[in-house]
Formats: C-alpha cells, structure tokens, sequence
C-alpha cells in the first residue's frame, strides 16, 4: 500500500468513474476505514454526491461496508486490490471468449459493466444484444450458457442480507454459491416478447457477480502452460495442461502442492484424443524432460502404477518470479550485471572478491556492477564481524545476498509506477489536444446521425472534411500514441499479475 | 606528559600515516581512483534513457483486448456511474445527453446512503399499517368501556367524535414520525462524531 499506489487507484477511478467519485475514493485510501460524516467533512463535496459515489463504489464491489457501533450508520473500507483487477477486465472477457464463445463473453461483459445482475435480466440482456448483431439465438440457449458459467465458477451468487437492518449484513453459505435458481424459460420469453413487465421475473434479489479468483486461476494455469511451451515445446506444453486439469480433480486450486496424480491417467487421455501423436510416443522422455527442469514443476511422489506425480506450484512461481527478475536485470543493466545477479543468486551468499573471479568480469567492472545492483536494491549485503582479533583493525566480510521476496516487492512498485507514469502521460496526451478530440468527436455524431437519417454521401462527406488534414495527422499521432500506452498498460498487468501470484503462495 | 602529547599530536597531524593502504582499500578508497567531480547542476527533469526498451509484439489478441478496455471505459463514461462534479455540469450537459440514474437494490446498501426521499417514503408506509390497526383496536376497546354506561344517542355522538379523533391522531403521529425520522438519521450522525472527538481528546488530558 504505497504511495504511487495510491496514485494508481486514483487514476483508475478518474478514468472510470469521474472526478468526484475518484475524490471518495482517495480519500478512503488515504484514511482507511471511515463514515460517511468524515468524507463529507474532508472531502467538501456535497453530501448527495458522496451518498451516490459511495453506491457506485458498493454496486462494483469497490468498496465494503461494516456496521458503525451506532447501528444506524455504517463504515466504508476501500478495496484498492480489487480496483486495480479493473486493468485485467479486457483479459477475463477474452478468456472466456476463447473459452465458452461470444454468449458467455457478452454475459461476463454485462456483469462487468454492472458489477452485480439477476440472471434473468442478463439473459434478456444478452438476447436482446444478439438480436441487434443479428445472431440467432433462444432463451434456453443462452441460459444453458449462463448455468455452465455458474457451474464452472466463473459467476458466484453475491452475499445477500439476511434480516433487514439499517446497515444489512450481507452474508451467503457457502453451499449456496454456485446454486443456479430455478428459471422458467416461459416467463423469459414472454418477458422478451414484451407480454409481460420486467418485474415478473422469476428470481427476483439473486445477484450473481465475477469470480475473480477462478479467473486468477485460469491465467495462472496459462502462465505455466505457455511457459512450458516456450521452453520445451508444444507437446510439453499439452502434458502440463493435461496434469492441471487432472489434479483439479484431486487438489484445491490454490494449494502449493498437490496430491499425487497418477501418470497413467495423462496417457489414456493423450491416447484417445488422438491430437499429440508425439507426445504419446515419447511420453516418458518428456516426463523426464519436465521433472528435471529447473522450475520443479512436478517431483516423483511414488512408484505404483506406473509412477504419480506431485504438482508444485509454488516452487514453480518462486522460479517464474526469479526469471521474470532476471529478465528484468537484464534489460536494466545489461548482461554483466545480469550474470552477477544470477552469480549471487546461485551463490547464496558471495563475497565481493569473489564474484569478480567467478564471473569473470574485470574487477573494477565487477564492482561498479555489483554496487549498482545494490543501489538500485537488487542485491542486498550482509556484513559479518570476525572481534577475535584484538591488534589491527576488525576483519569484517561483506557479503552479497538476493532477498527475492524484497526485490518482488520492491518490482512491483515499479510497475505501479510505471502503470502511474502512463496513465499520468495519457491523460496528458489527451488533456492538450482536448480541442482537437472533442471536435473529432462532434463531427463523428454529426455524421453518425446524418448516415441514420439517410442522407447522401455527399453531405456526409463534407461534414467530414470539416477536419482539415493537419488536423487529421495530429489524431492520427494521437490514436498511435494512445494504443501504445494503452498497450502498456496491459502489458504491465501481466508482470503485475505474475509477481502477485507469487506473494500470494508466500 | 608533553611527550605523549606530542606523540599522539604528531600521529593525528601525519594525514597519510592515520591508515595505511590496506585499511584504505578496505574502506573502498583506492589510491589512483579519480574521485567524482562536484555536481554543481540539478540532474536534468528528463534524463537520457540507458537502455532503449524493447517494443511490444503486437498481435490480434492485443488489439482485441485493447478494443475491448477502450469499450469498457468508454459504457463507464457514458453510464449513470460516472460522476461529474457539480459545477461542471452546466457547461457539459450541453454536449452529453443526461443520463438516466443509477437504480439500486437499496436491500444490498446500508439505509444511511439512500436519497432522503426514498428513506422516508419506504418507512412510512410500514408504520401507517401498524399504527392503524394497534389504535383501531384500543379505541374499540375503549368505545366499549363507555358506551357500558351511557346511552345510544350519546355513544352515536361519541363514535363520530373518536373518528375524526382517530383521523387527526394518525395525520399527527405520520408527520412526526416522517420528521423523526429525519430528526434521528442527522443527530445520531452527529452524536458519533462528537464520541468520537471526545475519544481522541480522552488521553491527552
């Protein structure tokens, strides 16, 4: 909870939800925990305003709610982590695009949108914007959609209050949350067709909402999939699929490691799909491959039938986050820096002396390198006194050490930073060629509107040219600049996401 | 005595006899290292880049999803979330069509945070039906206590009485309550704050 976080969570809510609710919201950052008297003392807004800022924070699930000691009024807590998940919505749409097609994308999308939604109305939703793309589609089909969603996870029942109380106490078991209500598709398309009023519906306060962490879990498996893949090859990157998906059966989804899977189970599967031909004739040598690996993915747990194997996801993110800093080492300080990195880092600890013979950089290379590295907090030192000696001065060691944990930290307020730099340089970029954008956006409605009125091309021709060509130039170097930073941002996202994932199984 | 001092003096004065070579080197000051020169300048607002970074691959996917963040943020601009400070709304409300507000399901959100309106209208109703029913009984049992001793014509009179009594009662007890209510959400808004503060002032004294 830094600082430039901060700033981060700040721009975040600017860009999404406008000034004043962006004011709310810095302000619970700042301050914690509050009611709602005090952001109306510190922030000077009108209460109205901060009554409705704080419903939308609530309705996104940004902000959480406990009752005060006064029953009557209520405490707002400020969920930053889960603002910044808001840089990520793009990656959960397309994932679900790929995984369950464009249906459940636009079902993910609304709920997005909304934060919470009945399913009834969702599907309404979601029928009604087909309709428009000119797809064809039912009502059953696109709760059939929905349910699988639920199954799978993806949507979770939002907590709802159990008795009413001033500040209701949202609560849900946990039996409860992947329970799809009982819909009758009758009734839906009555509604559809118009024959009956929105407020028929059948499952009226049952709110579904993301599930964030089976995404996480999603991305995660994917992380070490496309690892795999990279590294070895594609058929490696196959069996490692086939092995989550086999221990999912077996383990929690979030446990360091997993119970034993058996591997003849992966090779029946390889067997009947049919797809990785390769993969089954050399099974065993890519088995050996994966297990020798430096990121100890999998270990041996036992003989029987034909050898089970062990799944260790921490120790292969602790490996991922090594790699991701070495990567970053490099790029920073280039490879001699980066082979004193990876020096120190198999060394444990080193001395100085030391690491100028093994890595066989001249000395004085070697010590710049090693205190720059140490400056910019990438190694850390220890110092050891040797007071035996009482003649002549203390003979001291100095020696190097790598505190991954520290340097992860220390990483992700980096992009933090970064993610801060561009938002800051985007708004920027927008802010001095506002005159131009905004005229740009004119003309387009202008136009947009003439098309739908059916004019000619003509006309619709010279309302565009209204934009003179220097102009043009100056949004086309815009739109450019824009897409690259916007680029970024997403890139950054996933170093976040990685290094995230990390702290998390520490 | 002198001796000594002179001794110790003379070991404090010989600059270059105060470490020798091994202790310099130990310390990181080497003898031929050139030492830095003074910084007499800011460092600059924009700094060279060391390294140049390394361009983004950019793939279908990519766009895709940048299609799909600028689509988002754009719905969120455009929805009843996003909010415009006070004063600005005049000016822009020209060029953006106003936006239909937010509807809640106000059973998810603490009560404190709903539109005045709304709080009012949704108690209301519920002690109208309560109220009505309790008094009708209590004054029908009343009624019947009096009219035990007297005669038809006067319980006639009195039953005509009673109603517009109970007409003008339930008038009085709703706007009471409506303004009660009210009362009560701002004071006890208050009364935390003040208990709060004393809290605070508490230890210093």
């Amino acid at each position: 909870m830094s600082t430039v976080f901060g700033k981060v969570v700040k721009l975040i809510l600017l860009e999404r939800f406008g000034p004043v609710v962006e004011q709310v919201g810095s302000y619970l950052f700042q301050y914690g925990t509050n009611p709602l008297l005090y952001i109306m003392k510190y922030t000077e807004l009108p209460l109205s305003k901060i009554k409705e800022s704080l419903c939308i924070l609530i309705k996104y699930n940004l902000v959480t709610f406990v009752t005060n000691k006064n029953e009557n009024l209520a405490n707002y807590t400020l969920k930053p982590d889960r603002i910044l998940l808001m840089l990520r919505y793009p990656k959960y749409n397309n994932l679900i695009k790929k995984k369950f097609g464009d249906e459940s994308e636009m079902i993910i999308e609304e709920v997005l949108q909304r934060g919470y939604w009945t399913a009834s109305e969702l599907i309404l939703k979601v029928i009604e914007r087909l309709k428009k793309n000119e797809q064809a589609t039912s009502v059953s089909l696109v709760k059939d959609k929905f349910k699988s969603l639920v199954v799978a996870k993806y949507l979770v029942r939002m907590p709802y209050p159990k008795d009413d109380k001033p500040v209701p106490d949202l609560q849900i078991q946990d039996n409860e949350l992947y329970i799809f209500p009982d819909i009758d598709n009758k009734i839906l398309a009555q509604i559809n067709a118009g024959a009956e009023s929105m407020d028929k519906i059948p499952d009226k306060g049952i709110y579904w909402t993301i599930n964030f962490d089976r995404f996480h879990q999603d991305m995660r498996d994917k992380i070490i999939v496309t690892a795999f893949t990279k590294k070895i090859d594609d058929n490696a990157g196959k069996f490692v699929e086939l092995l989550l998906r086999q221990m999912y059966i077996r383990t929690m989804p979030w446990a360091d490691s997993s119970n034993p899977v058996p591997i003849l189970e992966i090779k029946d599967i390889i067997r009947k799909q049919e797809t990785h031909k390769q993969l089954l004739a050399f099974f065993d040598q890519y088995v050996n491959v994966i297990e020798q690996d430096n990121s100890n993915l999998i270990r041996k747990a036992g003989e029987a039938s034909g050898g089970s194997f062990q799944i260790f996801m921490k120790e292969a993110f602790i490996q991922f986050a090594w790699e991701t800093i070495e990567q970053i080492v490099l790029e920073k300080y280039d490879s001699k820096a980066a082979r004193i990195f990876r020096l120190v880092k198999s060394k444990k600890h080193i001395e100085p002396d030391q690491i100028q013979k093994l890595a066989m950089i001249p000395a004085k290379e070697a010590k710049r390198l090693s205190y720059l590295l140490l400056e910019e907090n990438f190694l850390q030192i220890q110092e050891l006194k040797k007071s035996n000696t009482n003649n002549g001065p203390n003979k001291t060691f100095t020696l190097f050490h790598i505190n991954l944990e520290q340097v992860v930290r220390m990483t992700l307020e980096h992009c933090y930073k970064t993610l801060f730099n561009i938002m800051t340089r985007k708004n920027h970029e927008k802010e001095i060629n506002k005159r131009i954008i905004v005229k740009k956006q004119r003309v387009d409605t202008i136009a947009m509107d003439m098309r739908e009125k059916g004019a000619e091309e003509g006309q619709i021709s010279d309302i565009e040219e209204m934009i003179t060509p220097p102009e043009r130039e100056i949004l086309e170097r815009i739109d450019i600049t824009l897409k690259k930073l916007n680029t970024v941002e997403l890139e950054v996202d996933e170093t976040i996401f990685l290094l995230q994932i990390y702290l998390m199984y520490q | 005595m002198s001796r000594g001092r002179g001794a110790r003096g003379g070991g404090r004065g010989g600059v270059t006899k105060s470490f020798n070579r091994e202790q310099l080197n130990a310390l990181g000051v080497g003898g031929n290292d050139m030492l830095p020169g003074l910084v007499t300048q800011p460092p600059p607002l924009f700094p060279l880049l060391d390294k140049r970074p390394v361009p983004i691959h950019i793939s279908l996917e990519l766009d895709y999803l940048l299609i799909l963040k600028q689509d988002f943020i754009d719905h969120m601009q455009l929805s009843g979330s996003y909010l415009k400070l006070p004063e600005t709304k005049s000016n822009e409300s020209e060029i953006v069509p106003q936006v239909p507000k937010e509807k809640y399901d106000w059973s998810l959100f603490p009560s404190e945070l709903r539109p005045k309106m709304m709080a009012r209208r949704a108690k209301k109703v519920v002690v109208k039906d309560v109220d009505v029913n309790n008094r009708l009984k209590l004054l029908e049992t009343l009624e019947e206590k009096q009219s035990a001793d007297t005669t038809i014509k006067q319980e006639k009179e009195s039953e005509d009485v009673d109603e517009t009594e109970i007409v003008e009662e339930d008038q009085d007890e709703e706007m009471d309550d409506g303004t009660d209510y009210a009362n009560n959400y701002f004071d006890n808004g208050e009364d935390y704050e003040e208990e709060d503060d004393n809290l605070d002032d508490g230890p210093i004294y």
